[in-house]
Parts: structure tokens; sequence; C-alpha cells
């Protein structure tokens, strides 16, 4: 009640200020209260401030939400035994030149990732947890897969193939999987978005292409025999009246 | 049906128990990935190039102080209360000794005998066989006077009531070393700099090191011409005015 009377009533902001309490009515707070300098003191120190450039920071291509471990990058690193031993595996993974996909990983439970390895086995393929996107990033300028650093920014896993199985028929499978978001890879030597891969996982198989172009070959050769002979029986009989005539007259 | 209710009871009985939970709580998913690939193993840091002394403890300092002169009376003077002890930058006792971490004022002002013994009590509490600790300020030594309740202004100076050491800015008030990371020594010593009547704060010798470089940089890198001490010195918008002769000295920082 007192302080609702000091705040409503006329003089409240004079008994709040300290400049003009008495001694009898302070009451000294546990805090220290900084003088307040000049306004001719401040503007004397903010003419002789040092004015610096700041050196540029990394930039900001990375993911934000690990932008402090990303921009370790940038600094020194100190030689870690262990790091490198996994930098090695990074460089002969690349080196062996696989087929590889890179699928964007959401929260998945344990018992499922188990069940997708699974399915993944039956049909001759393997998830790859360890290839972090550091370690991808570091090795891969300069080489081949350098336009697939868009792809390594956020949490992944990496789809290949033990035993070169057909990549078509993954994107078929990932659908059962929606915790596993496909971006894109590298299959039988090329790079591929995720579009450019479900066309080629529609294209039909190797052999099935080599025997329509042997087909279309061969009726290329015998096209038009075939056409004539394979015709109606009235249309084929007026054909051959007409060859006969033609020979005929050649013959004459 | 008896033998049924029997196994029923006995089977709510385990099911309750905590053998029963932990088998229930394995059968539920987690939201973990397992995977036994890799283990991030950190590296340990060296500490062969650390000696540590053979006095490890922090050593109790003395309330009053011995007398200089030993006369017949030996009787202990007053002094003034002189703030040039507390005052301006402390330009020899700012440097790590032993180059691990410490305490250093950002402030100046007085320490008391109270306040050493409870850093000294809490700080050797808390020491282990491979860490050591050490004073970088005098026992107390300077004598502050202090009038009885009640009693009126003047019938000359009181007599002494307490001794204590002023410390300036900069000073650094103790050292911690050893087998120690900079985490473990911050939770140690985050006390001692909260416990100082002025401003602390906890360092290690790449803090130090840190901040010359900033400081080196900053210097060589400056773009405005118009420096603090030449401005002030040569009356640049008659700031002599306003300005004590110790920011003349010390270019406004202390």
């Amino acid at each position: 009640m007192a302080a609702l009377v000091k705040r409503v009533s006329p003089g409240w902001h004079l008994y709040n200020n300290w400049n003009f309490t008495t001694a009898r009515f302070i009451q000294k707070g546990n805090f220290k209260r900084k003088k307040r300098t000049l306004t001719s003191q401040r503007v004397f120190l903010l003419a002789t401030e040092e004015i610096v450039i700041a050196p540029p920071k990394p930039p900001k291509d990375i993911s934000c939400t690990k932008y402090k471990a990303a921009s370790n990058m940038y600094k020194e690193e100190v030689p870690n035994p262990y790091f490198e031993f996994r930098n090695k595996l990074c460089k002969e993974f690349l080196e062996k030149d696989e087929s590889f996909l890179i699928c964007h990983r959401n929260p998945v439970t344990a018992s499922a990732v188990y069940d997708y390895r699974m399915k993944l086995k039956q049909k001759g393929f393997r998830l790859v947890f360890g290839m972090t996107n550091t370690l991808l990033r570091k090795n891969i300028p300069g080489t081949k897969f350098e336009a697939l650093a868009p792809y390594l920014v956020s949490h992944n896993v990496l789809i290949t193939s033990s035993n070169g199985s057909d990549f078509r028929s993954l994107p078929a499978l990932l659908r059962k999987m929606p915790e596993f978001i496909l971006l894109g890879g590298y299959v039988d030597g090329m790079l591929l978005s995720r579009d450019n891969l479900l066309k080629y996982s529609k294209l039909p198989d190797l052999d099935t292409c080599r025997s329509e172009t042997a087909g279309i070959l061969s009726l290329i050769a015998g096209g038009k025999t075939s056409s004539l002979i394979y015709s109606h029986a009235q249309t084929l009989g007026a054909n051959l009246k007409q060859y006969e005539k033609q020979i005929k007259e050649e013959s004459d | 049906m008896m033998s049924v209710t029997m196994s029923t009871k006995v089977f709510l009985n385990f099911y309750n128990t905590n053998a029963a939970w932990v088998i229930k709580s394995l059968s539920k998913p987690h939201s973990y990935v397992q995977s036994a690939a890799y283990m991030k193993i950190k590296v340990a840091p060296n500490y062969d190039d650390i000696e540590i002394p053979e006095k490890k403890k922090l050593r109790m300092m003395d309330k009053v102080p011995p007398p200089v002169l030993h006369t017949a009376s030996n009787l202990a003077v007053q002094q003034r209360s002189e703030a040039k002890y507390c005052r301006g930058p402390e330009p020899i006792h700012n440097k790590l000794n032993y180059g691990q971490y410490g305490v250093q004022a950002l402030d100046g002002g007085y320490l008391s005998h109270k306040h050493m013994d409870a850093w000294r009590l809490y700080i050797n509490s808390k020491l282990t066989n491979v860490m050591f600790a050490e004073w970088r300020i005098e026992p107390p030594w300077k004598p502050v006077t202090k009038k009885g309740t009640g009693k009126r202004m003047g019938k000359g100076k009181s007599s002494i009531s307490h001794y204590v050491t002023p410390v300036k800015a900069g000073r650094i008030l103790l050292e911690v070393g050893g087998e120690i990371e900079y985490k473990q020594v911050y939770k140690m010593l985050r006390h001692v700099a909260a416990q100082c009547p002025f401003d602390a704060r906890i360092i290690s010798a790449e803090i130090l090191q840190k901040e010359a470089e900033q400081k080196n940089w900053i210097a060589t890198n400056n773009l405005n011409p118009f420096s603090f001490r030449y401005c002030a010195r040569n009356n640049f918008l008659g700031i002599k005015k306003d300005l004590s002769p110790y920011d003349l000295k010390w270019s406004g920082k202390y």
C-alpha cells in the first residue's frame, strides 16, 4: 500500500532519486553505483577511441547450428593421430570409386535403424554412419566429388553397395524408410541429384536396352520385307500380284 | 483356480520389482543410434614440464605484522589512509610465476586477514596431491584505524583496529598449478574472485598471451590518429579542465 501511495503521489520520482534524499531515508543497496561521467569526457573518450578493422570471419555457407564447430576448419589444427587415421579411411573410401548415395537423416530410433539395415543388407546394400561431413568436406576438394559439397551440411547417412548391386531399386526401398531423405550421390561414374536419380531408376536394364537396340537394328535391315510379309492376306495377295507384273515387264 | 490366482499374485509382485523394471526398460526403444565403430578418445595433456614445489598448500598469514623497530615500547604506529597504494596499474606483480592459473585483480582495493583466511581454508581443502597453490600478496601490513561507536569527530587519530594489504589493478593475488585444467581451476577460484571487495578474474597463461597479442595488434592497426594521450596533453577541446592528473598519466584507464 505504501509503495502504491508512493507511485501515485506527485512527488514520488523525487522520493526515489538518490540525489534528493536525506541521510535518514537512504537505504544503501548491495550494488556498485558507477559515477556518471561528464558529456565532455564522454565525447573525448569516443573521439580518441581506437578504430580497428576486424579480420574477416569464415564464410557462412555452413549450417548455422554447428557454425562454431565448422569454423574451426579455418583454424590451425593440432595433429591428432586418431583423426589422421579417420582421414585415411575416408580417402581410401573415395579412391575405391564405389557408388554411394547420400541421404539426410532425421531423428530415428535404434530399432528402426536395425530394421532398415537388415532390409538394405538383403538387397546387397550397406549403411555407413562413420563418414562424417567434416571428413568428406576436407577430402573432396580437387577430386571429382567436389560437386557433392552442398549435400554434406546436415546429419547424413551414406548407402553403399558391397556386391556392386543395382542402385535403381533404392528409391523404391527408401520410400519405406521415411526418416532417410534422398539427396543425391555418385552412381555408375555419374554425380546425380535426387531428380536425376529418380529418372535413372526408371530406365530399363542394360540387357533389355541392348536387346531392344539389336531388334531395331535387325528391323532396319529387313524391315520392309517383314512388314510386307506380316501384313493382311488381301494386301499380301495384291502386293504379290504387282510384284509378278513387275518381273514380267522387266523380263520383256 | 487357486493356483492361477497365486501365480498371478506372484507375477504382479515380480512386475513391480526393480528387476522387472530393468527388463521392461530394455524392451522399450531408445532414441539414440548405437554404433560400435569408433570411440572419441581425447588426447591427454602433457604435464612433464610442470614442477611441483615442496610446500603445496597456502601458508597462514599473520593478522598483525611483526614490529619493525625493536624499541622498548614496541607500539604500532598509525598510518595515513593513503590511496596511492591502490591507485593505478600494478607494474611488477602482474605476471604468473609458474605460468599456469591465478586470480587477477581488475581494480584497486584493500584485502584483510578475513579474506585471506577464508581463501586459505577453502583452497587447501580442495587441493590434491598433484596440485599446488601460492600467495602472491604480502600479509596485512597497513594499519587501519577506527573510532568507537557513538564517538564524536575530533580528539585526535583513533587507535588501530586491524591491518590490510593494499592491492592495485592487475595484481595477481594467488596462483594455482599442477596437473589441472582451466575448468577445474575455475570451479575452485570463482569463489575467491567473487569474495574480493573489487573486481577480479581467473586467468591462465593463454589468456594473458592472447590479450597481449590483441593489444599489440590494436596498437599497430589503429586508424585513429587522435590518441587519448596526445590529445589530453595538448588540451584538445579544453579537456584538461575535466581530467585529473592521473588521466594524463594513465590515459584515462585507471
